[in-house]
């Protein structure tokens, strides 16, 4: 399964990385809005 | 399975007052063209960068001179986490911040390859289409048969020109 990939000048996170850079604290990122057309 | 967008963000009380990053090449004619595509890069392009003035460290950061698309800079702890996961298709290489204000190495987090070109069985994977907001629901889908890529972005191209999408059910 994909966990973080580019695509249509965007990049996408899995939601498991996506709960791993929240609980991390990683900072410099907007807010991780869910993408409803990723494919 | 649902996917996030990850972007840099604009908020200056995060990034500082910086406009299109917080990091600059230190040299400006550096060909940076190759980290723009998405090839597989074999040899560290050894990049120097500076940071800008009233820029502030994040763990996500972008440089003015590189595309966000498929480059980041990113930290150690960052890369640190991403390397937990199976990634496909991504190279870390170590830049060199002539002014830094951390011990912290960093890294250009570089794309290369789409894995839906290779990493998909289109002919065993289940697609359908979709209006941008999904108001379709389950029992009225409408499936496509995919053959390979080519074939994925034909028909995605068709709906598109019709405000539709093809969304992937299934993947194999």
């Amino acid at each position: 399964m994909f966990t973080l990939f580019p695509k249509d000048d965007k990049i996408y996170v899995s939601e498991n990385l996506k709960n791993e850079l929240v609980n991390a604290g990683i900072s410099g990122l907007d807010d991780l809005v869910r993408a409803t057309n990723v494919y | 399975m649902k996917y996030y967008i990850y972007e840099w963000t604009t908020n200056t009380k995060v990034v500082g007052y910086v406009s299109w990053g917080q990091l600059e090449l230190d040299e400006s004619k550096v060909m940076t063209s190759f980290l723009e595509s998405m090839k597989y890069i074999d040899k560290n392009p050894n990049l120097k960068m500076s940071f800008y003035k009233r820029a502030k460290i994040t763990d996500v950061m972008r440089c003015f001179n590189i595309g966000l698309v498929n480059n980041a800079i990113i930290s150690e702890r960052h890369k640190r986490l991403l390397e937990n996961f199976n990634l496909q298709s991504c190279q870390f290489f170590e830049i060199d911040i002539l002014n830094s204000k951390t011990n912290e190495n960093y890294y250009v987090l570089h794309f290369y390859n789409n894995p839906f070109s290779y990493a998909i069985d289109f002919e065993k994977s289940t697609f359908f289409e979709s209006d941008l907001v999904e108001t379709l629901s389950e029992e009225n889908r409408i499936f496509h048969a995919v053959i390979d890529y080519n074939d994925y972005l034909r028909q995605e191209k068709i709906l598109k020109a019709n405000m539709l999408s093809l969304l992937i059910d299934k993947i194999v």
